[in-house]
C-alpha cells in the first residue's frame, strides 16, 4: 500500500503515491476506503468500475473521491484493491475489487471530500477528507 | 495584528488594509493567548475581506481553526452587494508564499520556504540585464517582500498572472518600472522556461576506484585514479555538486561529441556553435580540467542520399579535452567510446535512476545538441514541425538504436511529454558505401505537449535553441489562450484553412490529433461551436518572433503584453496576496457541510431510576436508533415523500405522526425553512439521504442520556421545562448526514464551474462564493434550507425512535418533551440593527448557535418572553449546558453564541493518546457508560481532545451573549 495519513486536527489528510498519477489516485481511494474499514481484512469478492471525467486534475480528484463516497453511501461498496486504473486527459477509469462494507467492523465515517491542502504532483497526491 | 480589549471578554482586532470590518473575539484573556497558537485569528481577519460583510466578524468563545472561515464564527452580509459562500476560507497575507518557485542554475526550482538555510550557498538563475545574458549567480533574484502598500494583479496575453506590490520593479522596454507606474499597454519581460521541481537524491556513490580498475581500457589505471582523486571525482556521490555538470557533458557528448582512443589515451571532443562550446568549456573547468581552445575548420561535405549527392561547405567549431583522466571519467560513467553509429549504448543507468531534474539535464543537453530548433512549417506559420531526435545506426545496431530512443521516450513521459518512434529508414551512404539506418523519435505536436517540452525540459548548451524555445512557449501560450483544449484541432484547422490549406493537407499536418478528413471538413465548413476569437490576424510564429526578444538579446527573456492590471481592492473581491503556484487549494469545507445541530429533551424520569437501568436503556436506544457508519433508516421514502421532507422538514413529521405540534413549535424555524427548494438538490444528494432519515451517523455525533446537575436560573429553567436537579434529559446531536455533505460538494463544484472567471481571478480557489443576487446564490439558499429541513426532520425522527426505546424500558412515565432544537451550521435571512437601522442580511453561522433575546418574534410563544433556549453540548463525557438568548447577543453577535467545545487534538493524535478501553474506564469511574458502534470512535472523541466547555460557557455568560440556565451531566452515551 502506498498511502499514509498525515497529521491534521479534525480530519483525515491523505498522502498517496504510485508509479504514475493514475496509481496515485488509486492509492488515494484505498486510503479513503481504509478509513472506513481496514482494507486488509476485506475479502475482494465484488468488483466495481468507476469512470469520472473533469475539467482539471484537481477537479478530477475532487469529483473522483466524491463519487466514491456516493457509492459507499448508496451501494455500500468498499474497494480493497485496485484491479486496474487509467488516467488521461482528466478522465479516470478504475476498477476496484472489494466488498459490501456492512460485512465488516467499521472504524469511522467519511463525510465529504475537500479541496483543502490539495496537492497533485507527477506521481503523488495529497488531499483532505472530512470525517 | 492589533488587538484592543473592549471590555472583559471582548477583544477587537483592528481594521487593517484590506479588511472591510474589524473582528470581535469573545474570549477570556487566557483563551486569547491560546488562540494565538493557531490560525484562527488570522482566519477571522481573512473573513472580513468578503464583499458586503457588515459590522464586524464575530468569533465566539469556542472558536478554533477551521478551513478558512474559523469554526465558531458568524458573519452577516448585505443582501444586494454581498455574497453567500458555500465556503469561507483563509490565506496568508504576507509576502510571497513559501512555495513560490525560485529557479536554480541547473534548471530545477525549489520553493522559497525551503531556502532558509541554503540560499546563500545556492546558485540561482538570473538575468544580467546589462548584458542581456542568462547568468548564474549567488545573489537571490526573487525577493521576499511584505506588501506594505497597494497590491496589483497583472494578467498578460499569454495567460500568466502576476501579483505584485506597488513598488515591485518590472522589466519593460523602457527599463525597470515600478508596478504602480505600469501603463496598461506595457510590455513586460518574462522568463518562460520553468524547469522541474528539485528532488533530493540519495547520497549513493556512483563511481568508486574499483570501477576504474574494472574498465577494459588499455590505460595506466593507477595514474588515472590518482588524477581523479585529486579532483574529488573518486567515490563520487550522486549529491556531489559536480554531478550536474557531468550529466550535461556526457549527454552533449552522446549527441554531438566523441570519445575515442588515441595512443592508448582517451580523448574527448565536442562540436557545436562557438558560443555554445564556450558554455561547455566553462563546465569542464568546473570539474577541474583544462579544455583546449575552440578551433574552427572549413569542411567540404559530400554525401550520397536517396535524392542524389549533397555537397556543402561549413565552418565547423570544436574543442577537445586532452587530460588523460577526463575521457576515462566519461567512459566510466557511461559515455560510448568510439564510433557511435557502430555500437549500441543506453542512457547511463545512474541517470535513469536519478531524480527528475537530473533526467531533465540529460535530455536538455542531448536536445541542445541534436534536436531541431523550434520552427514552424513553411508556408504555414502557425504550427510547428514536430520536434524530433534522430539517430543513425548500422545494420547490426538497429535494435540497439531503437532501444536507446525508447529509453528517451520513457524518460520524456515522466515530464508528461508524449512521443512516437518511427521505423528505421535507409539513409545516407558513407565513404565505404555502407548503408546506415536512421530512425526518429517524434514528439507529439499538441500545444500542451510542446509546452511541457519547452517549459520543463527546454535546451541546454544551445543558446539559440533556448531562446527560440522560450519564444515558442509564449507563442504557444498565446495560442492556448485562444483555443480551448478540445477545440484545438478544430480551431487550428480553421486557421490553416483561412491561410489557404485544403482539407487533405490539413488532415495530414494535424495527424497527431487523430482526426480524420471528415472532422476537418466539418470544422471548416460547419460552424460547430468554434470560438469566434480565431482571428485572421493571429500572428505567425515568424511574425511573433520578430518583436519577441527585441533588446533582450540572448537572455532567454521574452516580451509579453499586459492584458489587464488592476489594483486589488478588498471590497470588491477576496484575494490571496501570495504568489502561490499551487493552484486549487480550494478549501471550502465549509459552512454548511453537515447542517449539524442539537436538540434537548426532558423526561419525567429521575437520575436514580435511570442510572439503575442505564445499560438496558442504552441497548434499547442502540436497537431503535440506527447509528454508526452506514446506518440505514427504518423509513422507506418514495421520491415524492423525500421531496416533501426536504421542502417541509418537521412539518412532514407532524403530518406523519413522527412529531407533535409542540415538537415543531420548539424547533428553530419550526424545523421548516420556507426558503427550501428541494428541486435545487441533486439526485445524487437525494439518493444519499433517502436511506438516512432518522439515523445517527458517526464522528462527533451522539445521543446522551443526562441528568440536570445544576440550575442557575430557576425561572427560565422552569419555562423551558427543567424543574429540578436530578431530572433526566436526553440530548441528540447530529446533522443532515450524507445529504448535507453532497449538497455542499455539489454547490462547491457548481460555483467553481459557473464562475470560472471569478475563481480564476482568485489567486487561490479558496475564496469562491456566489454573488448575493446570482442564481447560484439563490439556488444554494434553496438547497441549503432543504438540507437544514432534512436535518431537523432527522433529529425529529431520531427523537421518535428514542421515545420507543424509553417506552420499552420505562413502561410508564416515558414522555420525551422537546425543549428546543438549534442548528450549528447555517445561513439565514435575518433582520439585525446595523448603524442604527434594521437591515435584512444573510447571516452565516459556522459552528455557532442562534441566541435570540426576549421578545423576538422568531421565538415561539412558549419562550418568547424569556428568550430563546440555547443548547451547548460538551464533548462526550463532559457537562453540557442550557443557556438563554439575550438582547446583548442581538447587539454584539448578530444574535449568536457558541455551539460547544472545539477540538484541540487531531483524531490521529487522539488515537495515539487515548485508548478506547481507558477512556471507557475513565468515564465509567465517573459513572458514565458508553456504547459505541465503533471502538475507534471513543478515542477520537475523548474529552481531552476538546477545549474546556466550562470556560466557553463562562465567557458567554459574562459577556452576556448567552446566559446560564442549567447544566447537565451524562449518565450514558450512544455514539456512532
Amino acid at each position: 500500500m502506498s498511502f499514509e495519513y498525515l497529521p491534521h486536527t479534525a480530519d483525515k489528510k491523505i498522502h498517496a503515491k504510485g508509479n504514475n498519477l493514475a496509481e496515485a489516485f488509486g492509492e488515494g481511494a484505498l486510503a479513503v476506503y481504509n478509513t472506513i474499514v481496514k482494507i486488509k481484512e476485506i475479502k475482494p469478492t465484488k468488483e466495481k468500475t468507476i469512470k469520472v471525467k473533469s475539467e482539471s486534475k484537481e477537479a478530477l480528484l475532487y469529483d473522483f473521491i466524491d463519487e466514491l463516497l456516493y457509492i459507499i453511501d448508496t451501494e455500500k461498496f468498499i474497494g480493497s484493491k485496485v484491479k486496474e486504473v487509467k488516467l488521461e486527459n482528466n478522465k479516470i477509469t478504475i476498477t476496484f475489487k472489494g466488498d459490501d462494507y456492512t460485512n465488516y467492523d467499521h472504524l469511522g465515517d467519511v463525510k465529504a471530500m475537500t479541496y483543502s491542502e490539495m496537492e497533485i504532483k507527477e506521481k503523488e497526491i495529497i488531499f483532505v477528507v472530512d470525517v | 495584528m492589533e488587538i484592543k480589549k473592549i471590555k472583559e471578554g471582548i477583544f477587537e482586532i483592528q481594521k487593517e488594509k484590506g479588511m472591510n470590518v474589524p473582528v470581535r473575539v469573545y474570549v477570556s484573556d487566557k483563551m486569547l493567548e491560546d488562540l494565538k497558537k493557531d490560525k484562527s485569528l488570522q482566519q477571522g481577519m481573512n473573513a472580513t475581506h468578503m464583499p458586503g460583510i457588515q459590522k464586524h466578524f464575530v468569533m465566539l468563545p469556542d472558536t478554533h481553526q477551521g478551513y478558512g472561515f474559523p469554526i465558531g464564527g458568524v458573519a452577516a452580509f448585505d443582501m444586494e452587494k454581498g455574497c453567500i459562500s458555500p465556503g469561507g476560507t483563509g490565506y496568508d497575507i504576507n509576502c510571497i508564499s513559501g512555495d513560490s518557485k525560485v529557479m536554480f542554475e541547473h534548471g530545477y526550482y525549489k520553493n522559497i520556504e525551503n531556502l532558509e538555510e541554503e540560499w546563500k550557498k545556492s546558485s540561482l538563475k538570473c538575468i544580467n540585464l546589462n548584458k542581456n545574458q542568462e547568468n548564474n549567480t549567488n545573489i537571490q533574484r526573487y525577493i521576499k517582500i511584505k506588501p506594505t502598500n497597494k497590491v496589483y494583479k497583472i494578467k498578460t496575453f499569454t495567460g500568466q498572472k502576476i501579483i505584485a506590490t506597488a513598488d515591485h520593479p518590472i522589466w519593460t522596454p523602457s527599463g525597470m518600472i515600478l508596478t504602480k507606474d505600469l501603463d496598461k499597454q506595457s510590455y513586460l519581460a518574462t522568463y518562460p522556461f520553468e524547469g522541474v521541481k528539485h528532488e533530493k537524491c540519495a547520497k549513493k556513490i556512483i563511481l568508486k576506484e574499483e570501477d576504474i580498475l574494472n574498465l577494459d581500457l588499455p590505460i595506466k589505471k593507477e595514474l588515472h585514479i590518482k588524477e581523479l582523486k585529486k579532483r574529488g571525482l573518486i567515490n563520487l556521490k550522486r549529491t556531489s555538486d559536480k554531478i550536474p555538470y557531468l550529466i550535461k557533458i556526457i549527454s552533449y557528448n552522446m549527441g554531438d561529441g566523441s570519445l575515442y582512443l588515441c595512443n592508448k589515451r582517451p580523448h574527448v571532443a565536442f562540436w557545436g556553435r562557438k558560443e555554445d562550446l564556450e558554455l561547455i568549456r566553462k563546465d569542464v573547468k568546473k570539474l577541474g580540467y583544462n579544455p583546449d581552445i575552440v578551433r574552427s575548420r572549413n569542411r567540404n561535405n559530400k554525401i550520397k542520399t536517396k535524392r542524389g549527392y549533397a555537397e556543402f561547405n561549413t565552418v565547423e567549431y570544436s574543442f577537445r579535452v586532452n587530460a588523460k583522466s577526463f575521457g576515462t571519467l566519461l567512459y566510466a560513467l557511461g559515455t560510448p567510446l568510439g564510433k557511435k553509429v557502430a555500437q549500441s549504448y543506453e542512457i547511463p543507468e545512474w541517470i535513469r535512476n536519478g531524480p527528475l531534474w537530473h533526467k531533465r539535464l540529460f535530455l536538455s543537453c542531448l536536445f541542445g545538441a541534436e534536436m531541431n530548433i523550434p520552427n514552424t512549417l513553411t508556408n504555414h506559420g502557425y504550427n510547428y514541425y514536430m520536434p524530433c531526435l534522430s539517430l543513425n545506426k548500422d545494420k547490426a545496431n538497429i535494435d540497439g538504436g531503437k532501444n536507446f530512443l525508447l529509453q528517451i521516450k520513457e524518460m520524456l513521459s515522466e515530464f508528461d511529454i508524449e512521443s512516437k518512434l518511427s521505423d528505421e529508414k535507409e539513409d545516407y551512404v558513407t565513404k565505404n558505401e555502407d548503408v546506415n539506418y536512421r530512425f526518429k523519435l517524434f514528439i507529439n505536436g499538441k500545444i500542451q505537449n510542446l509546452l511541457n517540452l519547452y517549459k520543463k525540459v527546454n535546451f541546454e548548451y544551445n543558446i539559440e535553441k533556448r531562446m527560440v524555445a522560450n519564444i515558442a512557449i509564449n507563442y504557444l501560450l498565446l495560442k492556448h489562450e485562444l483555443i480551448e483544449e478540445r477545440d484545438e484541432a478544430q480551431v487550428l484547422a480553421k486557421l490553416m484553412y483561412i491561410n489557404g490549406r485544403g482539407p487533405t493537407q490539413i488532415c495530414q499536418e494535424l495527424n497527431y490529433y487523430n482526426i480524420n478528413k471528415r472532422y476537418v471538413e466539418r470544422s471548416i465548413y460547419e460552424n460547430r461551436e468554434t470560438s469566434p476569437r480565431v482571428a485572421n490576424n493571429f500572428p505567425t510564429f515568424e511574425q511573433f518572433k520578430e518583436g519577441a526578444t527585441k533588446s533582450l538579446g540572448n537572455s532567454g527573456m521574452v516580451w509579453d503584453k499586459i492584458k489587464s492590471i488592476e489594483e486589488i481592492k478588498y471590497d470588491d473581491y477576496v484575494y490571496d496576496f501570495t504568489v502561490k503556484n499551487k493552484h486549487h487549494n480550494f478549501i471550502a469545507n465549509n459552512l454548511v457541510v453537515s447542517n449539524c445541530g442539537v436538540r434537548l429533551l426532558t423526561t419525567n424520569l429521575e437520575k436514580e431510576e435511570v442510572t439503575k437501568k442505564i445499560k438496558e436503556l442504552l441497548e434499547a436506544l442502540f436497537e431503535h436508533v440506527p447509528c454508526g457508519v452506514g446506518s440505514e433508516s427504518k423509513l422507506r421514502l418514495t421520491d415524492e415523500q423525500m421531496n416533501e421532507v426536504l421542502n417541509t422538514g418537521v412539518s412532514w413529521c407532524v403530518k406523519n405522526n413522527y412529531a407533535s405540534k409542540i415538537d415543531a413549535n420548539h424547533c428553530e424555524e419550526e424545523g421548516h425553512m420556507k426558503t427550501a427548494n428541494a428541486s435545487k438538490i441533486s439526485q445524487k444528494a437525494k439518493s444519499r439521504g433517502r436511506k438516512q432519515l432518522g439515523t445517527l451517523g458517526a464522528g462527533n455525533h451522539f445521543l446522551e442520556v443526562q441528568y440536570v446537575d445544576k440550575i442557575y436560573n430557576k425561572e427560565v429553567a422552569k419555562k423551558f421545562g427543567i424543574t429540578e436537579e436530578g431530572q433526566v434529559t436526553l440530548m441528540i446531536h447530529c446533522g443532515s448526514r450524507g445529504l448535507g455533505h453532497q449538497v455542499c460538494s455539489d454547490f462547491l463544484r457548481r460555483v467553481e464551474k459557473e464562475f470560472p472567471d471569478l475563481v480564476a481571478k482568485l489567486p487561490e480557489r479558496e475564496l469562491a462564493y456566489a454573488p448575493a443576487n446570482s442564481d447560484t446564490a439563490k439556488d444554494y439558499l434553496g438547497a441549503m434550507s432543504s438540507a437544514a429541513n432534512f436535518a431537523w426532520a432527522n433529529r425529529q425522527v431520531i427523537q421518535y425512535h428514542c421515545q420507543e426505546a424509553f417506552k420499552e424500558v420505562f413502561k410508564k412515565n416515558n414522555d420525551l418533551k422537546l425543549i428546543y432544537d438549534v442548528a450549528h451550521n447555517i445561513v439565514k435571512i435575518e433582520d439585525h440593527e446595523i448603524d442604527g437601522k434594521m437591515k435584512k442580511v444573510y447571516v452565516h453561522r459556522k459552528g455557532a448557535t442562534r441566541s435570540f433575546g426576549p421578545g423576538h418574534k422568531e421565538i415561539c410563544k412558549d419562550y418568547r418572553d424569556v428568550g430563546q433556549p440555547v443548547i451547548l453540548p460538551g464533548s462526550m463525557g463532559t457537562s453540557s449546558y442550557i443557556l438563554v438568548g439575550s438582547e446583548e447577543a442581538m447587539k454584539e453577535t448578530f444574535g449568536s453564541t457558541a455551539h460547544g467545545a472545539g477540538r484541540v487534538m487531531s483524531r490521529h493524535e487522539a488515537l495515539k493518546t487515548f485508548k478506547s478501553e481507558d477512556v471507557k474506564k475513565d468515564l465509567a469511574e465517573h459513572n458514565i457508560m458508553v456504547k459505541s458502534a465503533s471502538m475507534k470512535g471513543i478515542s477520537e472523541e475523548a474529552p481531552g481532545v476538546y477545549k474546556n466547555v466550562d470556560e466557553v460557557v463562562k465567557v458567554s455568560d459574562e459577556v452576556g451573549i448567552g446566559k446560564l440556565v442549567a447544566r447537565v451531566r451524562p449518565i450514558g452515551v450512544i455514539k456512532g
